[in-house]
């Protein structure tokens, strides 16, 4: 993959009704880079994710993707609750055509699924549900992985573990997306933040080139970006 | 008191689900209500029948004659022949072949005698054999009378193929309304339930196969409960002679109940897709199934259920498919009699698809 193969958003609105849930947002998405969406609650992350994995059409602007393969963490894990976890990574796996058995025992030993293979979906812990989420995103090696609140119900263990691995995916060349509204846990490995407010781009920077001030971290410099929005 | 914060949740939840509730609690029994329309005759009131002159020398007065004497329970047609009056006998597009002699009124006749054919397949009309022609002489020897002073009517009888219970009539009917509960039911259930995972399998695959694949894995699936019927029909406490062992009857009715049910499932899947597989949705297919069933005399022939439902049968799709899968399951006949009517379950498959890829692509530009 090279720059030229970036997932761009060009002029992009989407509305939901009477609420804009982006508004002429360009954007672009790289491979290799380890990209992080930030914003408050109903500030356009999800849309714009969404957008990028084509399961949203813009209202207007274009939306450019690259000939790569797409994975996605949701927010509300997503997968078959009556199967079980062994039988939805089956499925997933071969929809993906992802046929690569030590990569798919990788990803399952990385996050700890072993346990849990045979215990249907359904009856899964929140901290489960979500490890069995992220593993149907991986399971296909995607080129872009997008992952939204990838983090919730994780204990502190794994989401130690699931940030080195992600850090290393990214340095494997592939993109990673994260959005979030909390963007400390990710903050030291990331390459580039962008932060969305009411479907708006505030700023999207290299993580390098942000003057981070006084607060010294990116989320402290998001929160008081916001502050200062809010008083306005 | 907690019982004023609880009532406003439930004044709260009735405000969301207000669709749902108007379906329920409006809409639903407006539409029951006026299926009780179709109901308004319990005793067979427009009987679809054949009337055919037993020869040349039968005139238009004894046409009339005869029309008149039928009406109290029947609707009857004129037909050119014989051979054609049966075909339709077959087909169910009338009940009884009615043969009117020539000199209904002619006081030199001593006798006048109609022939009545009932098809052995159609139970709920050959048991009312007795009433039916009573009724028959009861009237025209009325008008006999009074014209010529002499009643003298008799009606004989005589059963078309093999002669069927009510259990074995209704065999075909109730595979078909299974068929039809499961296509309203448990098509949108499904549908409703991996909802949950379609964000996750529309990165992979399209909304369309993914539906495709849903209903073309249930359809073959029917075949299960249709062989359960079969085999109940071979229990010795049941013994029905469905055409379990006749290779040319089972294949053409369970296909024709398989196409049956997946073109009624491609409506089914329309209706979620359009409702965004909410509950909404299977609240509206729990209706379409009420319609569908209330308007389509899959159970008793046409000529048993009012005038109106009966005129609406005959633009229902799945009314061709009871008739012609109890043809299949219940006479000795040749597909090739029913192929317009396969064609018209054919046609609600293929506007039914079209209709699904629609919903499809509104779905996808509008969500």
């Amino acid at each position: 993959m090279t720059p030229n193969d970036s997932i761009r958003l060009d002029g992009v609105t989407k509305t939901y009704g009477d609420v804009v849930a982006v508004h002429d947002l360009s954007l672009s998405f790289e491979p290799g880079t380890y990209h992080c969406l930030v914003g408050p609650n109903g500030s356009g992350k999800s849309t714009a994710v969404r957008l990028a994995l084509g399961l949203t059409r813009p209202d207007e602007g274009t939306v450019e993707r690259p000939d790569a393969v797409l994975g996605c963490g949701f927010e509300r894990p997503n997968f078959y609750q009556d199967l079980s976890v062994f039988e939805n990574i089956d499925v997933f796996a071969d929809l993906a055509d992802a046929t690569d058995d030590d990569w798919n025992q990788s990803v399952v030993d990385e996050l700890g699924l072993g346990p849990v293979l045979d215990r249907t979906a359904g009856n899964l812990s929140s901290g489960y549900a979500r490890k069995l989420d992220l593993a149907l995103a991986l399971i296909k090696q995607p080129d872009f992985l997008f992952l939204d609140e990838a983090l919730d119900s994780l204990d502190d263990v794994s989401e130690e573990r699931f940030l080195a691995f992600l850090e290393e995916y990214a340095d494997r060349g592939n993109g990673v997306v994260v959005s979030t509204h909390y963007v400390s846990a990710y903050e030291p490995s990331l390459d580039r933040v962008t932060l969305l407010d009411d479907g708006d781009v505030v700023f999207d920077d290299r993580v390098a080139d942000l003057d981070l001030g006084d607060e010294g971290t990116v989320q402290s410099h998001y929160v008081e970006t916001m502050r200062e929005r809010r008083s306005e | 008191m907690l019982l004023l914060p609880l009532l406003k949740k439930e004044v709260h939840w009735s405000k969301r689900h207000v669709v749902v509730l108007a379906f329920l609690l409006v809409l639903l029994p407006g539409a029951l209500g006026i299926a009780t329309v179709g109901l308004q005759e319990t005793v067979p009131e427009d009987v679809p029948v054949a009337l055919v002159a037993q020869n040349d020398s039968v005139s238009e007065d004894d046409m009339g004659q005869a029309r008149s004497g039928l009406g109290l329970y029947a609707d009857p047609q004129e037909v050119s022949d014989r051979e054609t009056a049966m075909e339709m006998l077959e087909r169910e597009e009338v009940y009884i072949v009615v043969e009117v002699p020539p000199g209904v009124l002619d006081e030199d006749r001593e006798q006048v005698q109609f022939n009545f054919t009932f098809h052995g397949a159609i139970a709920p009309l050959h048991q009312a054999e007795t009433e039916l022609v009573d009724l028959t002489e009861q009237r025209i020897g009325d008008t006999r009378q009074t014209v010529t002073g002499d009643r003298n009517v008799v009606v004989t009888t005589q059963i078309e193929g093999e002669k069927k219970g009510l259990g074995e009539f209704l065999y075909p009917a109730l595979i078909l309304l299974l068929l039809v509960f499961f296509a309203f039911t448990y098509i949108p259930h499904e549908l409703r339930r991996d909802s949950s995972v379609f964000d996750r399998l529309r990165t992979e695959t399209s909304l369309e196969s993914i539906i495709t694949s849903k209903l073309l894995y249930l359809t073959p699936l029917m075949v299960l409960p249709v062989l359960s019927f079969h085999a109940v029909a071979l229990l010795p406490q049941v013994d029905y002679n469905v055409g379990t062992f006749d290779p040319v009857s089972l294949l053409a009715s369970t296909a024709l109940l398989l196409v049956t049910f997946l073109a009624l499932a491609t409506v089914a899947a329309t209706i979620m897709v359009l409702s965004r597989f909410s509950a909404a949705g299977q609240t509206t297919n729990l209706l379409a199934l009420l319609g569908v069933v209330g308007v389509s005399a899959m159970v008793f022939p046409r000529g048993a259920v009012s005038s109106l439902r009966a005129t609406i049968a005959a633009f229902m799709p799945t009314h061709y498919a009871a008739v012609a899968v109890r043809s299949f399951m219940l006479k000795d006949v040749s597909v090739t009699t029913y192929l317009d009517m396969i064609g018209a379950v054919v046609l609600l498959l293929v506007v039914g698809a079209l209709a699904l890829k629609g919903s499809i692509v509104y779905y996808r530009r509008t969500i």
